[in-house]
């Protein structure tokens, strides 16, 4: 028999909440340091990061090009080479590049996302259930 | 252990905050002082952040240390003041009270931004609990 979880995606969705969970570390990081002088703003492409998860089937090989980002071995299983800089025009005289308003839009987006993804992973299932069950 | 890991972010970014506007609250009130433990008068304190790694991940913010201005103090012609020098002139904080003013906005909002990221990942991470429930 084959494995039901195949057949549900769940591992597929399953890898898009940890890449939005990662994602929302990213965001947090930013936040936190909005008035750290020469700080530099770092993002995740969820649908960069899906796309490569979803056309190879498997988590792509790691690589840390600068030391702030997460290790090697990655953050949940998201490689590290996924979170750069996003490289911002700053005015600011302390060289810090972060976007308050676009950082907290990011946040909403990306928990509405979230929350999707589990709703789902919910319903897969429950539907599951309900096929073992009977009703 | 993801949205734990944000909370701690947050919490990082919050408490760093309310440092900054203790400091910003003790510049306001001591903007008249003209008279200190170390002698001369007071001069306003600012604060360094600086970046958190825990170990190999970026873990939040933190203030580094807390400084104090160098700016010249304010000299104001009080001759009768008690703490006037011979020519008559009192050296006053060199504190800008709209400067601070404007500090504490900021870091109010930064505060409130914090506050913000700390409450979604904690109705994110309820929400992943949820999927168990089906």
């Amino acid at each position: 028999m084959r494995n039901i979880f195949s057949m549900s995606n769940v591992d597929k969705l399953s890898y898009g909440m940890d890449t939005a969970s990662v994602k929302n570390n990213v965001i947090a990081e930013n936040i936190a340091n909005v008035d750290t002088p020469t700080y530099k703003a770092s993002k995740l492409e969820f649908d960069e990061v899906m796309q490569d998860f979803l056309g190879t089937g498997k988590k792509l090989p790691l690589a840390q090009t600068n030391e702030k980002h997460f290790a090697t071995g990655g953050f949940n299983g998201i490689p590290a080479d996924y979170v750069r800089f996003q490289n911002n025009p700053s005015l600011r005289n302390d060289g810090n590049d972060v976007n308050l308003d676009y950082e907290m839009s990011e946040m909403a987006s990306n928990s509405v996302l979230y929350q999707e993804l589990s709703q789902i992973t919910a319903g897969t299932f429950t539907k599951l259930k309900t096929a073992i069950q009977g009703r | 252990m993801s949205f734990m890991h944000v909370m701690d972010v947050s919490a990082t970014g919050l408490s760093a905050q309310r440092i900054r506007i203790g400091a910003i609250s003790s510049n306001l009130a001591n903007a008249q002082t003209t008279r200190t433990a170390d002698g001369g008068p007071y001069q306003r304190k600012d604060v360094v952040f600086e970046q958190v790694m825990k170990g190999e991940y970026a873990g939040g913010v933190r203030v580094q240390r807390v400084i104090d201005d160098e700016k010249p103090p304010v000299l104001k012609y009080e001759p009768d003041h008690p703490d006037a020098n011979e020519e008559g002139y009192v050296a006053y904080p060199n504190v800008n009270p709209i400067e601070e003013m404007v500090n504490m906005l900021e870091a109010s909002k930064s505060y409130e931004a914090n506050a913000t990221v700390f409450e979604t990942a904690k109705q994110l991470a309820l929400r992943a609990l949820e999927i168990g429930r089906a």
